[in-house]
C-alpha cells in the first residue's frame, strides 16, 4: 500500500467518525411491575426500594385500599394496594408480591405490587402518550404508555397517586 | 405539643413517655400514663370500641380505666391485661401521611414500636379527644 492511499484512508476514517452526530437522548429509568395481567410503571427515582417481604400491620379503621403499615428499619411506613387505588380487580397475593417503598415530595408510603418485572433505562422518546381509550380509574393517573416486551406499560404519576388517595379519592 | 410550636434552645427534651397499654381484640393500644388516673376492676365503662367506632367486640375479661378529661373523669371499658410500659421516644412514630389522612379510627394519633418487639405494633390513641369529636 502506498503511503498516499494510506493517508487517504485516515483521512476518510477521521471524517467518518467526525460526520457521527453523538446526540444523547434524555433517559429515564422506569421501575416494571405486574398487577394482575397488567403491566404498570413508575420513574426509578420516585422508588426508594423493592421490599421483598416483612410483617405488615393491619391498622382498624384503615380503608380496603391500605393494606397496613410496615417496618422499614426503624421507620414506620404505610403500605397501599394499587389495585383499589386504580380500580383494578383484586389479585392474589403470591409469593412474588412485593412492596414498591415509593417516595413523593409530599410523602413516602410502601405499594402493594403482585411481581416487579424489571427495572429499566428507557428514552424518553419511546413512552408516548397515554390512549384516549383508557379506563377512567387509570386515565388521570397515566403519564404514557412504553411498548415492552410485547407488553403495554402504563407509566404512572406517583405524585398524583399519593395525592389523590390522600384526598381520600382513591 | 402541636407541629408549629418550637423547642427553645436548652429546653429539656423527654427521651420516653410511659404508656398505659391494654388490648382491643388483636390490637394493642395504649395512652399516655398522664390521660390515666386510675383502673377499676370493673367492666362499667364504656367500651373503648363505642370510642373508636369499631364493631362490638367481647365483654369478658375487662377492666376499666379512669381517663382525665374536662369535667367528669371518663371509665373506659379495655381488654386485660392493663400494663404501664415506658416507651423509648425513639420508638414512637408520627402516623405516615396516607394513613393519617385516610384512617377512620378515633383518636388514633401514633404508632409505637418496641425496638426489642419489632413485630409487635402499638396504637397510640387520644382517649380524651374522642370524648370530645
Amino acid at each position: 500500500m502506498s503511503d498516499s492511499t494510506f493517508d487517504q484512508i485516515l483521512t476518510q476514517r477521521r471524517e467518518a467518525r467526525q460526520s457521527i452526530v453523538n446526540v444523547d437522548e434524555p433517559q429515564i429509568q422506569l421501575v416494571i411491575f405486574a398487577l394482575g395481567a397488567d403491566w404498570f410503571a413508575v420513574h426509578g427515582e420516585r422508588i426508594r426500594e423493592i421490599l421483598a417481604g416483612g410483617d405488615v400491620f393491619f391498622v382498624p379503621g384503615s380503608p380496603p385500599s391500605m393494606e397496613g403499615v410496615i417496618n422499614v428499619r426503624g421507620d414506620i411506613e404505610s403500605v397501599i394496594r394499587l389495585n383499589d387505588v386504580l380500580h383494578l380487580p383484586e389479585s392474589t397475593q403470591s409469593a412474588h408480591s412485593s412492596i414498591l417503598l415509593g417516595c413523593t415530595r409530599q410523602m413516602t408510603s410502601g405499594i402493594r405490587v403482585d411481581r416487579v418485572v424489571d427495572v429499566v433505562e428507557v428514552s424518553l422518546s419511546q413512552i408516548q402518550p397515554p390512549p384516549s381509550t383508557l379506563p377512567e380509574g387509570l386515565r388521570t393517573q397515566v403519564m404514557g404508555v412504553l411498548p415492552f416486551q410485547n407488553m403495554p406499560v402504563a407509566v404512572l404519576d406517583l405524585d398524583n397517586i399519593f395525592s389523590t388517595y390522600a384526598r381520600g379519592l382513591g | 405539643m402541636s407541629a408549629s410550636e418550637t423547642i427553645a434552645p436548652g429546653t429539656a427534651v423527654a427521651h420516653s413517655l410511659e404508656l398505659v397499654c391494654f388490648h382491643v381484640g388483636i390490637w394493642r393500644m395504649g395512652v399516655v400514663a398522664s390521660q390515666v388516673s386510675g383502673a377499676l376492676r370493673d367492666e362499667q365503662g364504656i367500651p373503648i370500641e363505642q370510642l373508636l367506632h369499631l364493631p362490638p367486640g367481647s365483654a369478658a375479661g375487662r377492666q376499666s380505666l379512669v381517663i382525665r378529661q374536662s369535667g367528669t373523669p371518663l371509665l373506659v371499658a379495655v381488654d386485660r391485661p392493663v400494663d404501664l410500659i415506658t416507651l423509648p421516644v425513639a420508638a414512637i412514630h408520627p402516623l405516615p401521611p396516607l394513613l393519617a389522612a385516610r384512617t377512620r379510627l378515633h383518636g388514633l394519633r401514633a404508632l409505637a414500636m418496641m425496638p426489642s418487639q419489632p413485630s409487635y405494633l402499638i396504637l397510640l390513641l387520644d382517649l380524651a379527644a374522642c370524648v370530645t369529636t
